[in-house]
């Protein structure tokens, strides 16, 4: 026996043959409540720097900076960035998004060191040159120091983003936060890829 | 002639169906969300799942890669002007792709062009798709639906090291969206001039908490192309294809089931070989294609970074020619394992096991013997990644050893080197040995090539070995602005014992009647020589609403026989590909929403095909009123009427021109 739809000589007919199977598919793949479910989206696309950005405001959220570290109850947390902002716009933007009860951030921007000591988060913009040098001007102060670079663990820093199967992970040095004298959450720890004891 | 194999295709669709229709009933969606707004929500948890997206991606590949690599992103695909694979090849700087009819692509890399081209490896998510009939690939039957498209990375040059034989001059890696990736429906639907009518669907939902699914359909259907008289030809043709995707991901572990159901309807005008006045007989014939796939992956990424990848597939395959009927059944199972990074190693080994089931149906013009072959194909390969300055210097040596029932072991090694002086400068160097194995049909195959009063010259594959290649590569990438990026690369190609075409001693054959003379046309690998060129991209955003890529090929070939070669036939290989291409793509993003992609395209002739260069120019015209809805128009080809791309070769089908044409298409995403 054969189906006379899918060989006929005819263009039409195999065409209305393959229409009645594609609209019998169509058929099967959506169900009357389908069409009332809510709406989705396609999965969101991020640029590394936004997703690294969402990170460092779970940062503040999740490490626990000793009371000195501010002057007030409402004076500002001072988030730095050392050597440019590969950001853009979106750091500013996801503060903005991000819940008021928390105290205001501000964002300071600058190639010198010196000028970003009072800072409370320090990120070091990925370069050529080694930190090593600069992370050791910020002993003892509390400053959260985040990189993005190989080896920023071992140089001296606290938290460094590493690059995953396409996805944005982290690494801690618990033993420097604890020079720092930084308290940092078990969430964050056990989202951590890595952990240095 | 009854087709068993259709009928049994769609009772697999009935059933997928049902299962599908079951799947899609406990959907549940989750609501939309602004962009930025929606990271800032995010928990800690999930953050660590948030993939990069792939234009972040690419450059971070891209900058240390050691080989001639081109990327096509989702946004590629969809400001371009091609409604298939071979179409979003034709941008690809050193891919030379031409039509020979409205179904019938010769896609290859650095030279050596024709439907049968052989030395492309071409993978859909890491499943195999060349036949191993002629060791190429059916182009009009491997199509993937685009919206479902991740990447297509495509390798110029040899990747035998890591991927395996018939990686001679390119790799061409198809890999598709996760299905978290693909939630929500999506329809497109669209028809012109030559694309007459395509329609696709797609569904995603959850699966339990930590899985997701889609389901697909597509259906598409393609006009006649003309003759070079301007005669209708007859090579229009029908696709059909529904699949289904399955990930789940859980602590480190991620695993993808995945499969596909197709058919395809194409015709054809073929030329065979008669005994009759005038010796080549001109007649409409239709094949059919038919096949599925399932795949299953594992992954698993352990504590000490090391990473597990077992990946199992099944892919059947049924095509109903005039001239051949092939059936076949292919098992793959294949292993790779990252060891733990150390301080400067990054050690990656894997195995691959593939058994191959193959029964043919030949006919006088082409038949493979013996009709029904099992064949095994083992690999295994060691790749080390090995940081030699940290950061600055990174050298890749690899080999693979294969087995395989024709010609035994075959060791493919490849070193490579990068260096990278800093972030914007990168500079590499290959050095690779690649082989090519060989067909069903170079090894106990016969085709009846052309037809004389009484004299039938027919290709005899016998005592055919592997076709050898030394490569040796060169690039250079430059990041010069943000907005501004060159790659070139270079090549040089030693080829050696690749396939000749040896006449032999006329014999007296009966079969088929009348009597008559045959002349044996044996394969051998009397030809050798060398391939050079240079290929070049450059991106450029000009300005924030426009951007362009220039893309230039140069190849030149210099092939020689041997001289106690008789081969009257491979001749003219060399003149057969291109010797410059280029391309300019144009995206201009305008006021409300509106996108005007221009692409100029030109292709220089193919002298031994009698085949003149061309330029053409395709245009698009989007509308996106808003993130879901999209109205686009599309010309293409639109400098001529029609002009021919390709002639063919051996025993084959009236080659027809491309024609002006015009389509539209809407996508809606709900």
């Amino acid at each position: 026996m054969e189906i006379l739809g899918a060989t006929s000589k005819r263009p039409w007919v195999r065409a209305g043959y393959w229409a009645t199977i594609f609209l019998l598919c169509l058929g099967g793949l959506l169900p009357p409540p389908l069409y009332s479910a809510e709406e989705t989206n396609e999965a969101q696309q991020y640029s590394e720097h936004e997703i690294k950005a969402a990170y460092l405001l779970n940062f503040i959220k999740y490490v626990e900076w000793p009371n000195d570290a501010f002057e007030s109850d409402d004076s500002p947390f001072r988030l730095g960035l050392l050597g440019g902002n590969p950001f853009g716009e979106a750091l500013a933007e996801l503060i903005a998004a991000t819940a008021p009860d928390q105290r205001k951030i501000t964002i300071q921007q600058s190639d010198d060191i010196a000028d970003l000591k009072t800072c409370h988060l320090l990120f070091f913009v990925k370069n050529e040159t080694e930190h090593r040098a600069t992370l050791s001007q910020l002993a003892k102060l509390p400053v959260l120091t985040v990189g993005e670079q190989q080896a920023f663990t071992e140089m001296g820093g606290i938290i460094n983003f590493l690059l995953v199967d396409s996805k944005v992970r982290f690494e801690i040095s618990t033993k420097t936060a604890k020079k720092h004298d930084l308290k940092i959450s078990s969430r964050l720890l056990k989202v951590s890829h890595k952990v240095y004891k | 002639m009854v087709r068993p194999s259709f009928r049994l295709c769609h009772g697999y669709v009935v059933v997928a169906m049902t299962c599908l229709y079951a799947a899609t009933g406990s959907a549940v969606a989750e609501a939309p969300k602004s962009s930025l707004a929606q990271l800032a929500d995010m928990s800690l948890e999930d953050l660590v799942d948030v993939e990069i997206s792939s234009v972040s991606k690419r450059t971070e590949k891209r900058r240390d890669a050691a080989a001639a690599v081109h990327v096509i992103t989702p946004e590629m695909i969809r400001r371009s002007t091609a409604t298939s694979i071979p179409g979003l090849l034709r941008t690809v700087p050193g891919i030379h792709v031409a039509r020979l009819d409205a179904n019938k692509w010769s896609v290859s890399s650095r030279g050596f062009s024709g439907r049968y081209a052989n030395s492309l490896l071409v993978l859909i998510d890491g499943r195999s798709v060349y036949t191993p009939f002629f060791s190429g690939v059916y182009w009009e039957t491997r199509d993937v639906m685009l919206e479902n498209v991740e990447r297509i990375e495509i390798i110029r040059g040899s990747g035998g090291s890591l991927w395996g034989a018939n990686a001679v001059n390119g790799v061409i890696n198809i890999v598709t969206k996760a299905a978290s990736d693909t939630q929500g429906g999506m329809v497109t639907i669209g028809g012109g001039t030559e694309e007459e009518f395509f329609t696709s669907l797609r569904y995603g939902g959850t699966v339990g908490e930590d899985g997701h699914y889609r389901v697909y359909g597509e259906f598409s259907e393609h006009d006649d192309g003309a003759f070079e008289s301007g005669d209708r030809a007859n090579d229009a043709w029908l696709s059909a294809r529904i699949g289904t995707r399955f990930d789940w991901e859980w602590d480190d572990s991620h695993l993808t089931l995945q499969g596909d159901l197709f058919g395809v309807d194409t015709s054809q005008t073929y030329a065979t070989p008669s005994f009759q006045f005038p010796y080549t007989r001109i007649h409409d014939e239709d094949s059919y294609f038919s096949g599925g796939n399932l795949l299953g992956r594992w992954r698993k990424r352990f504590a000490n970074d090391a990473e597990l990848t077992l990946q199992g597939y099944y892919d059947r395959s049924e095509s109903n020619i005039f001239t051949i009927d092939e059936d076949r059944n292919t098992f793959d199972l294949e292993v790779q394992y990252q060891l733990p990074p150390r301080q400067r190693h990054e050690i990656l080994v894997g195995a691959g096991l593939r058994y191959i089931d193959d029964r043919t149906d030949g006919t006088d013009f082409v038949s493979v013997s013996p009709e029904s072959q099992r064949r095994r194909l083992l690999n295994v390969f060691i790749q080390d990644r090995i940081t030699l300055i940290e950061n600055r210097l990174l050298l890749t040596a690899g080999t693979k050893l294969e087995y395989n029932d024709f010609t035994g072991i075959e060791i493919q090694p490849s070193l490579r080197l990068a260096w990278t002086p800093n972030d914007q400068h990168t500079v590499w160097a290959a050095i690779s040995r690649a082989v090519r194995t060989p067909s069903l049909v170079e090894d106990g195959g016969r085709v009846a090539s052309q037809g004389y009063p009484r004299i039938l010259v027919a290709l005899v594959g016998e005592d055919f070995e592997s076709e050898e290649l030394l490569s040796f590569e060169l690039g250079y990438r430059v990041q010069a602005t943000d907005s501004l990026l060159l790659d070139i690369a270079a090549f040089y190609n030693r080829y050696e014992k690749l396939r000749s075409i040896e006449l032999g001693f006329p014999l007296l054959e009966s079969n088929p009647l009348p009597l008559h003379f045959l002349v044996p046309a044996r394969t051998r690998n009397n030809l050798s020589g060398i391939t050079y060129g240079i290929e070049a991209t450059l991106d450029w955003r000009l300005k924030p609403w426009w951007s362009m890529k220039f893309n230039y090929a140069f190849l030149e070939m210099d092939l020689r026989l041997d001289a106690a070669s008789v081969d009257l036939i491979s001749a003219g290989i060399d003149d057969s590909s291109p010797e410059q291409q280029a391309s300019i793509i144009n995206h201009f993003d305008l006021p409300r929403n509106t996108e005007l992609d221009v692409i100029f395209r030109y292709v220089d002739e193919l002298p031994s095909l009698g085949v003149d260069d061309y330029l053409t120019l395709d245009v698009r015209l989007g509308w996106r009123p808003t993130d879901d809805l999209e109205v686009s128009i599309v010309g293409h080809d639109l400098l001529d009427t029609a002009h021919g791309e390709f002639e063919s070769m051996f025993v084959g089908t009236l080659p027809t021109d491309v024609q002006r044409g015009v389509y539209g298409k809407l996508t809606w995403k709900f």
